[in-house]
């Protein structure tokens, strides 16, 4: 036999070999594809096609819920099966949440601002927020800067007011309490707290805990804890834990979680990264503060993904799901995530 | 972070079953169409004419394991998987045509380069920032198309280089393997695990028919699977949101294969003036221990013993702060260099019949 032959005859089985194998991939990796919850918009749209417009409506509800797509296709989406379905509550609640979203794929400068102060003020009809401190509307300006920033968007920014700052934050998945009361758990907090974090690289990047308009959050990796007593407002703890290069960090956060005392408010923003080395132990102490695993990482629940943001504000020993949590993927499809903020603001007047 | 144990377990048995039940056909496969190594060269240790087309269980074992985790565990399957699928059987067959009628290293090189700079595009295979010896990382920008193929060739010709005695490279892959996994196991990396374990599978099911004395080799095809396999791996876990890559760990874990090849390299720059650089020679770790005497078996053992000691050090690097770290890595450097001094001086010593080798001695080893 020739060498010609013999590579032939190899050629042939290696390449036999690896048809057998695509004829038998391409199937299950469809299949795979058509059932990802990633891919909730297609799975809509098919439950649209056969007039099953409440299914492929709580579908998108699900997926956005899930995922916090960047994009502003999903939100459209929803936003048509709402007037289809004629759920005009609904519909209006979320248009500004569409505007703001087109507001950012817009690649003209003027017009993103323009559209942006219009999203916001789309909001601020639904929901206007009662009167801050002025450190407070300080802490928002800066947020409102940060958010917009990742999408290159101009002055117009610092031109608005503290009120159009709450609902721009607010539609890109901020979590507000204006009353003074942290999430679900009825516990009053002593002072305002304002929380934005910014998972990711770059100008998505950003960490702010703003205590009485004091911040205790510095540009450095990893997850940054601030504990203080509600009674007192008295800061018990405030440091930041590097989760992405130190395998200790998760450890020694756990304990300082599990020593905290019970009824202790603590805030939490990841900057840059705040999974790599998340322990499961660490999850159930952040857990115990109210948080929940909001996000789907791997088809699994998370409590936060690789350079995922997540801000929030929660008491320790409180039931799971009644934290204020904000969380944002660093990509969804196409779009670059952004930061997201968490606060509880005391009405002006009632501030210390 | 929650492990999928029973999926790493699956994964490394049915890679072991897969390539178990194989060898031996293709080992009848390559004495039918004389695919076989006959030990005709200096550099070549064998005394048997050894049949080839080994490694082609482990292409085979990889496409079942890639097949079995998008049916039964999707939510590990990764859209690179495919990329790998396609560039590990071009591999696979330009190892095919090397086993058969010997292609020219140069050749062999700029095809790999080729592949994996597909790869880079394609499959998202690339390392935008490195590892910062003190901590944090370096944003490499562009040089990454540079340095990602570069280090998947480098890993593919380290295991190649390493195929040098009776279950050598399948018994480093396995080292390797085994703590990379260890580390990643510690850290929730669930593909680059997943990677390992189906390597330790196939490896340790080769090593039954490989150690010494071997009944099959690999062949390039299999060495240049394996080595794009566990190079290709070690950038997949980071290609999730930004590609972030510490290559300090896996490069530690490798240090056997690596040292080999990069002494080996300025070998071949030291050869390059007389037009020699592509050619083979008998110059590599594991022929000088043979040449100090050791046995074919105690050589194949110590070096496992030393990269499983680099494994050991690369799990504690991994866990501690950068500076620390680093830290550790100059000792093991410092170490390392300290064994290459001994080493050349029991050459030397052995050399001369017992006496102590003059220092000029050691300037004709080239």
């Amino acid at each position: 036999m020739t060498p010609f032959t013999r590579i032939v005859v190899l050629w042939a089985v290696t390449a036999a070999c690896f048809a057998a194998f695509n004829a038998a991939y391409w199937p299950l990796n469809a299949h795979r594809v058509r059932t990802d919850p990633a891919n909730f918009t297609a799975y809509a749209q098919r439950l649209e096609a056969n007039g099953r417009v409440q299914d492929a409506i709580a579908a998108l509800e699900r997926g956005i819920a899930a995922f916090r797509p960047s994009c502003a296709a999903p939100y459209e989406q929803l936003l048509r099966l709402y007037a289809q379905a004629g759920d005009l509550a609904a519909h209006d609640a979320l248009e500004p949440t569409v505007m703001f979203r087109a507001a950012l794929e817009n690649v003209d400068p003027d017009r993103r601002d323009a559209m942006l102060r219009d999203a916001a003020r789309a909001r601020l009809q639904q929901d206007k927020p009662p009167g801050v401190a002025p450190v407070t509307a300080e802490a928002l300006q800066r947020f409102a800067v940060n958010l917009t920033a990742v999408y290159g968007a101009g002055r117009a920014i610092l031109d608005m007011g503290f009120e159009e700052h709450f609902a721009l934050l607010s539609i890109a998945g901020g979590e507000f309490r204006t009353d003074g009361i942290i999430g679900e758990t009825g516990v009053a907090c002593p002072v305002d707290i304002l929380v934005q974090s910014g998972g990711g690289q770059g100008v998505q990047r950003a960490a702010h805990i703003v205590v009485n308009g004091r911040d205790y959050a510095r540009r450095e990796r990893g997850i940054h804890v601030v504990l203080f007593d509600p009674a007192t407002a008295e800061v018990l703890h405030w440091d930041c834990f590097d989760l992405y290069d130190d395998a200790t960090a998760a450890q020694r956060l756990a304990r300082l979680l599990h020593r905290a005392p019970e009824g202790c408010i603590g805030a939490f923003a990841v900057f840059d990264d705040g999974s790599v080395n998340m322990t499961e132990e660490l999850e159930i102490e952040l857990l115990r503060f109210g948080l929940e695993r909001a996000a789907l990482v791997d088809r699994a629940p998370a409590l936060v993904g690789l350079r995922h943001s997540l801000a929030a504000i929660g008491v320790k020993g409180a039931p799971r799901s009644s934290a204020l949590q904000a969380w944002a993927p660093e990509r969804f499809e196409t779009c670059d995530g952004h930061p997201v903020a968490c606060g509880v603001l005391r009405p002006w007047g009632a501030a210390s | 972070m929650k492990q999928p144990w029973t999926l790493y377990l699956l994964v490394a048995a049915g890679a072991f079953l897969v390539t178990f039940v194989l060898v031996p056909a293709f080992r009848w496969l390559a004495r039918r169409l004389d695919v076989v190594d006959r030990p005709s060269e200096a550099r070549k240790v064998h005394r048997r004419v050894i049949p080839y087309l080994g490694g082609v269980p482990f292409y085979l074992a990889f496409l079942g394991t890639i097949l079995f985790i998008e049916a039964f565990y999707p939510q590990y399957s990764q859209a690179s998987f495919f990329p790998m699928c396609l560039v590990g059987t071009l591999i696979v067959l330009m190892g095919l045509y090397d086993d058969v009628a010997n292609m020219s290293s140069s050749r062999k090189l700029l095809l790999e380069l080729g592949l994996f700079i597909l790869l880079y595009f394609w499959g998202g295979f690339r390392a935008t920032e490195i590892a910062h010896p003190f901590g944090g990382t370096i944003h490499v920008g562009w040089l990454a198309l540079i340095l990602s193929p570069l280090w998947i060739a480098g890993v593919v010709n380290a295991v190649n280089f390493s195929d040098g005695l009776d279950g050598l490279a399948a018994g480093l892959v396995f080292v390797c393997a085994a703590a990379i996994f260890a580390i990643g196991f510690t850290r929730g990396q669930t593909t680059s695990c997943i990677m390992m374990a189906y390597l330790m599978g196939c490896t340790l099911a080769f090593l039954c028919y490989n150690f010494h004395p071997a009944s099959i080799f690999m062949g390039d095809a299999g060495a240049l699977f394996l080595g794009f396999v566990l190079g290709a791996s070690t950038l997949i876990e980071r290609q999730k949101g930004v590609a972030v890559v510490a290559l300090a760990v896996p490069m530690v874990v490798l240090t056997v294969p690596i040292l080999d090849t990069l002494l080996s390299f300025y070998r071949r720059l030291l050869r390059a003036r007389q037009g020699q650089f592509f050619m083979p020679d008998r110059d590599h770790l594991h022929h000088r221990l043979l040449d100090l005497g050791l046995s074919q078996r105690q050589v194949v053992l110590s070096l496992y013993y030393l990269s499983a000691c680099m494994g050991l050090l690369a799990f504690i690097l991994s866990g501690v702060p950068g500076a620390y770290g680093f830290l550790i890595l100059v000792l093991a450097a410092m170490a390392i260099a300290f064994c290459v001094v001994v080493l050349r001086f029991i050459e030397g010593f052995a050399r001369n019949g017992g006496r102590a080798a003059p220092p000029e001695s050691n300037a004709d080893v080239e």
